[in-house]
């Protein structure tokens, strides 16, 4: 009864004291986690983002056709990609028979190829890519890839002719 | 102290609710890189996935669509389903069999189904299953694109089998998903 009758009394500090001291939690493990959990999604979410490339082909040849337009066959370069990783690529002269030629799709191979034909021939370069049933669908994606880094915007991907499948054979056979 | 455990905890709010549960796949597709840098659209987009083994995978991200896709399928194809079954159609959000195989499978346990090896939608000229799945799916939403995320060693047949596919059906803008990989600096 005394308790409730008294106004400020100082003998209640000692009570109270002992009420403050019991709120101090320590948040270090809990901040700690917090923050693992961070670092976690955000690496988690960043990754799963995904690019695209825009691929875009030719509707296919049926009787109703409108003529498919006309290329000068020295503006155009064929390329035929093999199995394990290997280019071979070839143009169309004017005159005399094309020569055959194998590369690589590193930096000095295939980019150099590309980059010396836009060189010569300008905008106009138009490229066969003409994949192997053999290759993987990587070189299929690092050609197209090539030709955005080299900035040749003309290109198809077509299917190879028996005629280049024996260009390819030869090749091999000579140097094997 | 309390302010930097607020923020935390905002934070880790703001990526919990942000970030998507990555469902398991039947197969996995490793994807080759690119310099490609445009991202792929979240909405209106029919994934097709092909395997190094060379199996067809089909992916729509949208539940509500998965379930119109396996009514009108079901319908049209005349492939009896009951309700259970086609609400397990519904939860699976990447899958590759023929449809043949597909009632059987979606009555089966959650055990069984982890150990079915799916081998993927028939892609041939005689049995091409997967234009029939295209086909429907564009019915609902025409404005579906088709999106191909191919495993780095897939042969390029299986690739030029879908293309070709695709490529009957008039759809010929297809989005290859790809990595990304730093342009080179010399050019």
């Amino acid at each position: 009864m005394a308790e409730i009758n008294t106004g400020g009394g100082g003998d209640k500090s000692g009570k109270k004291r002992s009420k403050k001291m019991s709120t101090k939690v320590d948040m270090t493990p809990m901040v700690d986690l917090a923050f693992l959990l961070i670092t976690f999604f955000m690496l988690a979410t960043t990754l799963q983002k995904q690019q695209i490339m825009q691929l875009v082909m030719p509707p296919k040849i049926n009787d109703k056709v409108i003529d498919p337009p006309e290329i000068k066959a020295s503006n155009a370069i064929t390329l035929i990609l093999g199995k394990e990783d290997k280019v071979y690529w070839y143009v169309i002269q004017d005159e005399g028979q094309p020569e055959f030629n194998e590369t690589d799709f590193s930096d000095i191979g295939i980019r150099t190829v590309l980059l010396e034909r836009k060189q010569k021939v300008g905008d106009n370069l138009n490229v066969i890519i003409k994949p192997m049933t053999d290759s993987k669908y990587k070189n299929v994606v690092d050609i197209i890839d090539e030709l955005a880094i080299t900035g040749i915007n003309r290109y198809i991907i077509d299917k190879v002719t028996i005629n280049d499948l024996q260009l390819v054979a030869a090749e091999n056979g000579m140097n094997p | 102290m309390t302010a930097m455990c607020d923020m935390a905890f905002l934070l880790l709010t703001f990526f919990i609710l942000t970030a998507k549960m990555k469902t398991p796949e039947p197969a996995s597709f490793d994807v080759p890189s690119s310099v490609a840098t445009m991202k792929l659209p979240e909405k209106d987009v029919i994934r097709l996935s092909i395997s190094d083994q060379g199996g067809v995978f089909f992916t729509i991200g949208d539940q509500g669509l998965r379930r119109q896709i396996i009514d009108v399928y079901s319908k049209t194809y005349r492939m009896p389903l009951s309700d259970k079954q086609k609400l397990e159609y519904e939860l699976m959000e990447t899958w590759g069999m023929p449809s043949s195989d597909l009632p059987i499978y979606l009555s089966m346990s959650d055990t069984k189904k982890k150990n079915y090896k799916q081998k993927g939608i028939p892609v041939d000229s005689t049995n091409n299953e997967l234009q029939r799945w295209v086909a429907v799916a564009k019915s609902i939403n025409p404005d579906l694109r088709v999106a191909i995320k191919g495993d780095k060693d897939a042969n390029y047949e299986h690739f030029q089998k879908v293309i070709d596919a695709m490529r009957d059906m008039n759809l010929l803008h297809f989005s290859l998903i790809t990595n990304l990989e730093t342009k080179p600096s010399n050019l």
